[in-house]
């Protein structure tokens, strides 16, 4: 007996190997390189100068940067709302269909929109929002308007490509903690003098809070590094931090602050989760 | 009559869960339905609390129809058979879901919910969450939920089936004296013989959707109208297979000995089948031979097998006739009087013989 759990631990070390590697090679020294890089200075013509500064971090207090920065922020915290309002009752729509079948169709036309490249799926919307794309042809040819409305290139088109890319990653999770709900439970409640409004807001709603908490912040983390939606639906007035980044290390050869840049996102994301684990360490629901 | 369950009718796909079922519960009865699993008997329930539509038939609560009433304006409230309860709240606020639903005010919630939580002696556990709680525990907090928004009845779905059995008799004695305390009346669904018998005023007997026997427990386990019923609540000895039928005007029976002859046996003119049925324990047994006059039947035998059962034990009998009687004797002390291998005469009154449809 205690010879087969050896020998199963040895083979389980052995499968986990290439992942350990994989995950080091890969992923821990990058993140060391950047932590590296962030405290010393721009070399003239791109590269680093391994002269120990922390002007990058002093730098990100600009004006510039922390208005973007703190944009940014309020950018992905909405659209995380944004998609769980737009999420929720779609994931409650499914999940309260009878049918397996037919709620598996409607979870794959969810997803479908991944299937295709994202590019794609961003350019799309620069032919509907254009001026002379979908929605502005259609007003005018209505003669609803005269000249076309500025839809694209503006903080909306932004907020609106954002909820359209991100909306999956909200339904799933909110799907899979409501289909987990005790469908007794709806019983229990409707039994002891509850209607349905009132048993949404009394056992759905609470019971489907792990599901709430996960989509937001799967929502709200790659949020955060967009680029390439704020980059085509923004243009050049609304950038994120994403866009600012991509410059440092692509255009303006300033890896350093770009580093820096990644490493203040990352302590945030981290606090957050840490705030979230600590707030909700006690509930298991 | 207080609630009238009239040709309620309840298909799912193609399984007939409830076919034309009629009942009259007095207010106060202790009421069970008793039937195997998949007999219907939970889905009439969730139909009696509204919980699911009847595709037919009415619900008639003190003369109103209930039919169009949904689940959470019925004055019932429901212990549901894995007690549901709400696995984010508290066993207070378990307790207080159906108080605060109905818009009590906070004072008197506080003053209701304490006051069940003391008769049901939870108290202690009023701030735990239901995956703290034992079997036990959960249980009380279903019944506790239930009750406390004081219900017209009582709905009860197999609340005993998952707790062991010190437990269930536990249970079972303070289900009996919380009806004892209320007019409320409680309609209990089990699969549990035992639990009907000793707890009923009156149980319904139901089988593939259908009520076979309404009547009180001493009449269900004595006078069973079917042989499902005689069969379902205890064990039987089958004397013999009737079969009534008429032949040119002219009515007459034929006996059977044996089962397949009795299935197979199915003349044009058939009127009825009965089995005649005695149970175990109505029959004696003894090493001594019997007083012929004292018996309708009385025979000979070799005992083949013995079940000791604790107070009672089953002898099983192969009488010189070469028939099976099984027969019940309680064990009143320590000496075994009787041994598998032994000779024993057996032997049954006219009154322990019971005709039962087949």
């Amino acid at each position: 007996m205690l010879k087969l759990k050896v020998t199963y631990n040895r083979l389980r070390n052995l499968f986990l190997f290439p992942t350990v590697i994989w995950i080091t090679v890969f992923f821990l020294v990058p993140l060391i390189l950047i932590l590296v890089f962030s405290f010393f200075e721009r070399g003239v013509y791109g590269g680093i100068e391994y002269n120990f500064t922390t002007n990058n971090f002093s730098l990100i207090f600009d004006d510039l940067y922390y208005k973007t920065i703190a944009r940014t922020f309020i950018v992905s915290l909405l659209n995380a709302v944004l998609c769980l309002l737009a999420g929720y009752p779609l994931a409650f729509y499914i999940s309260t269909r009878s049918s397996t079948r037919f709620k598996n169709a409607l979870l794959i036309l969810t997803l479908l929109p991944f299937w295709t490249n994202f590019l794609i799926r961003t350019f799309s919307w620069m032919m509907i929002l254009g001026n002379e794309g979908l929605i502005n042809s259609m007003l005018i040819k209505l003669h609803l308007i005269d000249h076309p409305l500025e839809l694209l290139f503006t903080p909306f088109a932004v907020q609106l490509g954002l909820l359209y890319n991100y909306l999956p990653f909200m339904v799933l999770p909110l799907f899979a903690s409501i289909e987990k709900i005790d469908k007794n439970l709806y019983l229990a409640s409707n039994d002891l003098g509850a209607n349905g409004f009132k048993t949404f807001f009394n056992v759905t709603l609470p019971l489907s809070r792990s599901g709430i908490l996960t989509g937001l912040f799967l929502v709200f983390i790659p949020s955060l590094g967009e680029f390439v939606t704020p980059d085509l639906l923004g243009g050049a007035k609304s950038p994120m931090i994403g866009n600012i980044i991509k410059d440092q290390f692509l255009t303006a050869r300033n890896w350093p602050f770009g580093s820096a840049l990644v490493f203040i996102i990352m302590m945030v994301i981290l606090f957050a989760l840490i705030l979230k684990n600590k707030v909700f360490k006690h509930q298991s629901i | 009559m207080s609630l009238k369950i009239s040709n309620i009718s309840k298909l799912f796909g193609k399984t007939i869960a409830c076919d034309n079922v009629g009942l009259n519960i007095n207010q106060g009865e202790f009421f069970f339905i008793l039937g195997p699993s998949g007999c219907g008997k939970s889905t009439l329930l969730k139909i009696i609390a509204g919980l699911l539509q009847q595709d037919s038939g009415s619900i008639e609560y003190e003369g109103n129809l209930y039919n169009e009433i949904p689940a959470y304006e019925r004055p019932f409230n429901m212990v549901f058979q894995n007690y549901s309860l709400f696995p984010h709240l508290s066993v207070f606020n378990n307790v207080a879901f159906g108080l605060k639903m109905n818009i009590t005010s906070k004072e008197e919630t506080k003053r209701k919910v304490e006051e069940v939580l003391a008769q049901f002696q939870i108290s202690e556990l009023s701030e735990r969450k239901p995956e703290q709680l034992s079997g036990g525990q959960q249980q009380r907090v279903a019944l506790a939920r239930a009750i406390v928004n004081s219900p017209k009845i009582l709905l009860l779905d197999e609340p005993l089936s998952a707790l062991d059995e010190k437990l269930r008799v536990e249970m079972q004695q303070m289900l009996k004296e919380l009806k004892a305390k209320l007019n409320t009346t409680f309609i209990y669904v089990t699969h549990n013989q035992e639990e009907a018998l000793s707890m009923g005023d009156r149980i319904a007997i139901m089988n593939k959707g259908k009520i076979e026997q309404v009547s009180t427990p001493r009449d269900i386990y004595y006078t069973p109208s079917t042989r499902f019923i005689a069969e379902f609540m205890g064990e039987v000895n089958i004397l013999s297979y009737k079969v009534y039928h008429t032949e040119g005007g002219i009515s007459s029976t034929d006996i059977l000995y044996d089962e397949n002859e009795f299935q197979l046996s199915n003349p044009k003119t058939l009127i009825k089948k009965e089995i005649q049925i005695v149970r175990p324990e109505n029959i004696d047994i003894s090493k001594d031979p019997l007083i012929k006059a004292d018996y309708v039947e009385s025979k000979r035998g070799i005992v083949i097998q013995k079940l000791f059962k604790g107070n009672t034990t089953t002898y099983i009998v192969k009488c010189d006739d070469n028939r099976i009687i099984k027969a019940t004797d309680f064990n009143t002390g320590f000496v075994e009087l009787i041994l598998t291998g032994n000779e024993v005469y057996i032997g049954w009154k006219s009154t322990a013989i019971k005709n039962v449809k087949a």
